[in-house]
């Protein structure tokens, strides 16, 4: 019964250490897992935020003050008043010989041109939309690349308002950049 | 009968000794191992933590460079003395590149060098007109290079009828950072 008693210590004692180790050893594995999962995570850069951000933003106020291949002495912003409210301009169709064409329709043209150099030339995900610009029953301008669509994932946002004043209404485009 | 024992109980006491010795010599082995892989896998952690604040540094002089072309007092335009906004001029443009690029003066380069360091901006014109002119280039060699694009307007001027008159052409200011 002694004998008995005098093993019984050392055994827990040898218990007790290997269970120690056991949770030493496990904690060690888990927060190597931790370490290495995080360690894997994609951080977006800075250099992408910011690409992103100012090219969202500033594209779609910079295009709006541009001036019309097919309409010199007309500006973006001029073509969209006209498309939405006067309907008076008239451009030339700089690609075919003696054709004319609507503002609405040199609007889209003119437009298409800058977002295929800047956006798709880049293989850049993107939507470019206009709200309250309609022309033949549907919204004038409806441009995506790489399927980018109201249902993928957004990212950045640029925003241009033109008020149609004395109209209470305002023309809207906006570009989207969705997320590779 | 009381020698024998007492010979057996210290073999015993001996060998209870030795496994405990031992015990605790494998507790500090494994602990040591432990410490050694801990040590190995944080300094792998650190040096792609270093990396990657490295090319987070990269990308924000890019950045700041791409931000500091865009504000240039000395290529904005003005209409009426009124800044625009996100435009500058080609013609002071053309004026700034011969300044920077001239062989024969290299104090306006590195005037400029202390803003644009390792860099290379390239204003290009998109639409309607194309072209394009590089403001600064610090032409180094075999090297990463970091690449920010920014929309803008570059005002320009036309002929037309023996006047020049304004235009406002879409482009794009091309920054790209070099690194090794």
């Amino acid at each position: 019964m002694n004998r008995h008693n005098q093993h019984k210590p050392g055994q827990r004692g040898q218990i007790e250490t290997f269970g120690l180790a056991f949770i030493v050893v496990l904690i060690s594995i888990g927060f190597f897992i931790f370490v290495s999962f995080k360690s894997q995570q994609k951080q977006e850069t800075p250099q992408k935020e910011f690409t992103d951000d100012k090219l969202a933003n500033d594209f779609a106020l910079s295009i709006v003050d541009v001036n019309v291949a097919d309409c010199p002495e007309f500006t973006i912003k001029d073509l969209i008043l006209d498309c939405a409210r006067d309907h008076r301009i008239t451009c030339i169709d700089t690609d075919s010989c003696c054709g004319t064409m609507n503002s609405c329709v040199a609007l889209n043209k003119s437009i298409g041109i800058m977002l295929n150099e800047t956006f798709v030339a880049r293989n850049a995900k993107f939507r470019f939309y206009s709200e309250n610009l309609n022309y033949e029953g549907n919204e004038l301008l409806n441009f995506t690349n790489l399927n980018c669509n109201a249902t993928s994932r957004q990212g950045r946002a640029g925003e241009a308002r033109i008020p149609l004043h004395p109209v209470p209404t305002d023309v809207i485009l906006t570009l989207n950049i969705c997320y590779q | 009968m009381l020698s024998n024992h007492n010979i057996l109980s210290d073999k015993k006491s001996v060998r209870r000794g030795q496994i405990q010795l031992g015990e605790t010599t494998a507790v500090i082995i494994i602990v040591i191992i432990l410490l050694i892989i801990g040590i190995v896998f944080w300094n792998n952690v650190s040096s792609s933590n270093i990396k990657q604040i490295q090319t987070q540094n990269q990308e924000l002089s890019v950045i700041e460079v791409a931000n500091l072309v865009s504000e240039l007092p000395e290529l904005k335009c003005y209409d009426s003395d009124v800044e625009k906004y996100n435009c500058v001029d080609w013609y002071k443009l053309m004026a700034m590149a011969q300044a920077i690029n001239n062989t024969g003066d290299k104090s306006i380069f590195e005037y400029y060098n202390n803003y644009f360091k390792n860099s290379r901006i390239t204003i290009v014109k998109i639409y309607p007109q194309e072209g394009n002119i590089t403001l600064y280039d610090v032409k180094l060699n075999n090297s990463v290079k970091k690449l920010i694009n920014i929309p803008i307007n570059i005002r320009d001027y036309v002929s037309e009828d023996g006047r020049m008159t304004k235009e406002t052409v879409y482009g794009i200011i091309v920054v790209e950072g070099y690194y090794k």
